[in-house]
């Protein structure tokens, strides 16, 4: 829950970050604001450091001073079947709902960028709200839908539960992306005479790609993590949050620092990637 | 073809104030949306009205959740608890947020995407493990603690920074700050560096440079950071439950939860909603209005 | 990879049994590694075919469950898992409301059995969750203590609806390290020399322990009348100031206890053995008033996928194995009179099993409350407003 408004606001500074960048004035105010801001980055990590120092630490209880390192806990992570089991769910269950997200989200986005009608803004404040209203609500709300139909709960469930929250995402993302995009190049294309179905996968199609792209990214990331929603559309299937929280629940765990140490890592590549990503739109346009 | 039709409507717009061109292109994703998300929501609206007796749903219409809520102290409790500890979070993210925001937005040029992705980066690793990181940190023999011993701040260990409101308080501000610091970013970065100068040139110093111009013009940024910090902490469970669980630190997020969990009274969770909903409603229609949210778009 | 692995199993079997069960509680040795350990041991029948496999056979015989923690521990389970050819996916609830509510929620399709407290399966026979159980099949049931083999807690219309299997009292708990003379009352739990280390079970049915400091103390502490209601309601208001946390899962206990967080609270001896395991300090009271308790039966749902196996399940776990096996992971009380008898005297008193049906009367066994919403609503006035 907490990364999906996270993703919605990721959109609103992926468009501004692919503008050429202004020159930036000197102001003043001297050196402290760059300690201030030093000061909250590492508020901002703390929580960071310490899984990734405990995952190292000997002791099963996270108790401070740290009593010895081991490797151990890695080690046991690798024979871990019902980590990894869940793991492998967690990314099943991610790139089908941003597969599903993405395809619903374009079409979307496309929809709302070229055309106009009335209760628009209206439509665009609803299409929010997955992503604005908490994810206990998301949750209970098809839950209670799920149960009256009679629908069993499965990874199903949650996969259309993730992919709600997603496809406002990625409509965002390719929503800001179609903005920047002027429409003469449309008009452009159609002057020079290519068919329509060419200007949209030759012209439109490859400028919002990037878009879509990091939107997906996104929207993997985002489901990866969730654990709110998921809580409540889960059968006996356990994503990887599920599973930590369920450890967590128990108390000691150590282990979990481990998984999640590689959860940073693996998420540092996918950071990495995004922003490569979206660094190939301050070419285009 | 829909597509054809949207990139030929595309070309004709301006001409006229309906352009139902792709429209057709919504119907997907419209289905979905009513579907999977409306129905379900309004369903559950609904649910609100009906009780529960002993095992089964009572769809008779009634009032009696409603009244429940209202009358019943320990969710009025609870409910002002969880804003109150909502609306401090929010304030404290956002003095946290300004300098980071300000100083990449306006320091900075080489580096700044690295430091936008920097300020990102801990929502990328998981939310479950950092709040319960933070245990460790606030724990009577945590680091926290220990610090605080060392360095002679305090002569014992304090206890109340875990299983307390502020040791939520504390969480909730660090896992939540991104939320703020990256719409506040997007607004800082839109205001126009020469708007400072001409401040600056008048002869007002920072704070009021600060206060006159700066804060009234970043108020959708902050509307719109405020709007995810209200929303999150309205609707979290997991960290009261890992980092408060003493007397006094319940919070509304999981008194819902319970209702559709534990005590399987799905009609008082539904009723439970409503608050959080309206609370939540006015924020986004706050910040709708401040243009925190659409990307400039016409009304 | 496997060259370590292969060591460490050669290393585990020169322990000595204890030694491998506390590393493994201490999280030394894996699950994993215990299996192959077993299998090395030839405690397996069939050897060949590795343990926890996945794939359309586990599919197929795969037995869910929603239980108590421990109920699944590895030493009984691995074992029947290997002789059935099945896996068993448990997931732990914090309290039999949760597990009522997972059953329901589904209507009973995600888990198969449940482990239900005697509070719990009147209320889930009532919403037609469970199915009839046939003791013919179950080749232990005739060793059961009769008072075990059709208790009215699991017997509705005459029929059987569980299987049980274990039983035992929520004890006080204490550090002995803080507290040096073992507390005699529940009145310790509300003591103020112990204010901001206390902990007690976040769950409504404490209410019913609590009620045992009533003056005049209800014959029945789960059958309370508003006026009681009220007065335990008074308790636990009093108390509220010196509870650190209200626990909600067994292992946070063992955290809190080990953390130097609490140094006297409630819970079960399986929190005991885990703290112990861990080399940390802990010790059990009785309290004068009497200690409320639990008796645990194996239930099946009534859409389970697969009741033969779950049968077995429960066989399996009121037979000389599973009973052995929850003795010593759980340190709980057992129901089949033969393992009983083969028991030592010692282990037998410190189990409260000298004279089972004498000791198990001492204790106020849970029980299915019918104005069960009061008392929700009492215990969170009382905790979390």
């Amino acid at each position: 829950m907490t990364a999906r408004s996270a993703g919605a606001l990721m959109a609103e500074t992926v468009a501004p970050a692919a503008l050429p960048l202004r020159p930036a004035t000197r102001k003043r105010g001297g050196p402290w604001l760059g300690i201030a801001s030093a000061i909250v980055y590492l508020f901002l990590y703390l929580p960071l450091f310490v899984v990734v120092l405990y995952s190292f630490s000997a002791t099963k209880v996270n108790a401070w001073p740290i009593q010895g390192y081991t490797l151990d806990w890695y080690r046991e992570l690798m024979v871990d079947d019902d980590i990894q089991e869940s793991a492998r769910l967690s990314v099943t269950v991610g790139l089908i709902a941003a597969a599903v997200a993405v395809v619903l989200g374009t079409l979307a986005a496309f929809a709302l960028d070229r055309s106009t009608f009335p209760g628009k803004p209206a439509f665009r404040f609803f299409v929010v709200m997955p992503i604005v209203l908490p994810g206990i609500v998301t949750g209970v709300a098809m839950l209670s839908f799920f149960s009256m139909l009679g629908w069993p709960l499965s990874k199903w469930t949650i996969i259309v539960g993730h992919a709600t929250f997603c496809i406002t995402l990625i409509l965002n993302n390719v929503v800001a992306r179609l903005g920047q995009l002027p429409r003469s190049l449309d008009e452009a294309s159609a002057d020079l005479g290519a068919p329509p179905g060419r200007t949209f996968w030759r012209v439109a199609f490859p400028l919002v790609r990037p878009a879509i792209l990091a939107g997906a990214i996104l929207a993997f990331t985002l489901s990866f993590d969730e654990v709110i929603v998921t809580f409540f559309l889960t059968g006996r299937d356990k994503t990887l949050p599920l599973l930590i929280w369920g450890r967590l629940r128990q108390g000691i765990s150590p282990e979990i620092n481990a998984a999640a140490t590689v959860i940073i890592v693996v998420s540092l590549a996918g950071v990495l990637l995004s922003n490569r990503l979206s660094k190939q739109t301050t070419f285009g346009g | 073809m829909a597509i054809a039709a949207a990139v030929q409507a595309s070309s004709l717009k301006g001409a006229g104030r309906l352009n139902l061109g792709p429209l057709g292109l919504l119907a997907a994703p419209m289905a979905w949306m009513s579907f999977f998300y409306l129905a379900p929501l309004a369903l559950l609206l609904v649910h609100a009205f009906w009780s529960v007796d002993y095992l089964t749903i009572d769809r008779t219409f009634t009032l009696a959740n409603i009244q429940t809520v209202i009358d019943n102290p320990l969710y009025r409790t609870v409910l002002v608890r969880t804003f109150l500890i909502a609306a401090a979070v929010t304030l404290t993210d956002i003095v946290l947020a300004f300098p980071i925001a300000f100083y990449i937005a306006k320091r900075v040029t080489r580096h700044r995407e690295l430091l936008l992705m920097l300020v990102v980066f801990p929502l990328w690793s998981s939310y479950l493990v950092r709040a319960f990181a933070w245990k460790t940190i606030l724990g009577t023999n945590g680091i926290l603690n220990s610090f605080l011993l060392t360095t002679g701040i305090v002569n014992e260990p304090v206890s109340a920074f875990l299983y307390s409101k502020t040791g939520m308080y504390i969480t909730f501000c660090q896992v939540w700050l991104p939320f703020m610091i990256l719409p506040l970013f997007t607004i800082l970065d839109r205001m126009p560096s020469s708007l400072l100068e001409a401040a600056s040139d008048l002869g007002g110093n920072w704070w009021q440079t600060f206060r006159r111009i700066i804060l009234p013009l970043s108020l959708p940024g902050l509307l719109a950071g405020s709007l995810s910090v209200f929303s999150l902490t309205m609707g979290d469970y997991i960290t009261p439950s890992l980092i408060g669980g003493s007397p006094g630190t319940e919070l509304i997020g999981g008194i819902i939860a319970d209702q559709f969990g534990i005590a399987n009274n799905w009609p008082l969770g539904a009723a439970l909603i409503l608050p959080v909903l309206a609370i939540v409603s006015v924020f986004l229609l706050l910040a709708n209005r401040a243009g925190a949210l659409g990307r400039g778009e016409p009304g | 990879m496997d060259q370590p692995r292969q060591n460490r199993i050669e290393y585990l079997i020169d322990m000595e049994p204890a030694q491998v069960m506390a590393r493994y509680r201490s999280g030394q040795v894996t699950r994993r590694d215990l299996s192959k350990l077993f299998a090395a041991l030839g405690l397996t029948a069939a050897l060949g075919p590795t343990i926890g496999r996945s794939g359309a056979l586990a599919q197929s015989n795969e037995l869910t469950m929603i239980v108590w923690e421990g109920y699944s521990s590895d030493s009984f389970r691995i074992p029947w898992e290997e002789t059935n050819d099945a896996t068993v996916e448990a997931t732990f609830a914090s309290t039999g409301d949760e597990m009522f509510a997972a059953m329901q929620g589904s209507g009973g399709t995600t888990y198969d059995m449940v482990s239900a407290s005697s509070d719990l399966p009147q209320r889930l026979y009532d919403a037609g969750l469970l199915m009839e159980i046939d003791p013919t099949k179950l080749t232990n049931y005739p060793d059961l203590y009769e008072q075990f083999q059709k208790p009215p807690y699991i017997t509705f219309d005459e029929k059987l609806f569980g299987v049980n299997f274990a039983w035992g009292p929520t004890i006080l708990l204490y550090n002995p390290d803080e507290i040096a003379e073992a507390p005699t009352s529940w009145n310790a739990l509300l003591d103020e020399q112990y204010s901001g280390k206390i902990t007690t079970w976040n769950y409504p049915l404490q209410i019913g322990q609590y009620a045992l400091l009533l003056d005049p103390k209800p014959e029945d502490p789960f059958l309370l009348d508003d006026e009681q209601l009220a007065q335990v309601k008074d308790l636990l208001v009093q108390q509220r100031p010196l509870i650190r946390k209200y626990w909600d899962l067994g292992g946070e206990v063992a955290e809190l206890f080990q953390n130097g967080e609490v140094v006297i609270g409630d819970g079960w001896s399986w929190i005991t053995l885990q703290i112990q395991g861990s080399n940390g300090s802990i010790a059990e009271a009785s309290p004068e008033e009497g200690v409320t308790g639990w008796s645990d039966s194996w239930c099946i749902s009534s859409e389970a996928a697969n009741p033969e196996l779950a049968l077995k399940w429960a066989d399996y776990m009121i037979g000389p194995e599973g009973q052995m096996g929850v003795i010593e992971n759980l340190n709980y009380s057992i129901t089949n009179s033969k393992v009983v008898e083969t028991l030592p005297a010692e282990v037998r008193e410190q189990l409260r099993m000298t004279d089972v049906p004498a000791e198990y009367a001492k204790i106020h066994m849970w029980k299915f409350i019918p104005n069960y919403d009061k008392w929700v609503q009492v215990w969170q006035e009382a905790t979390a407003s």
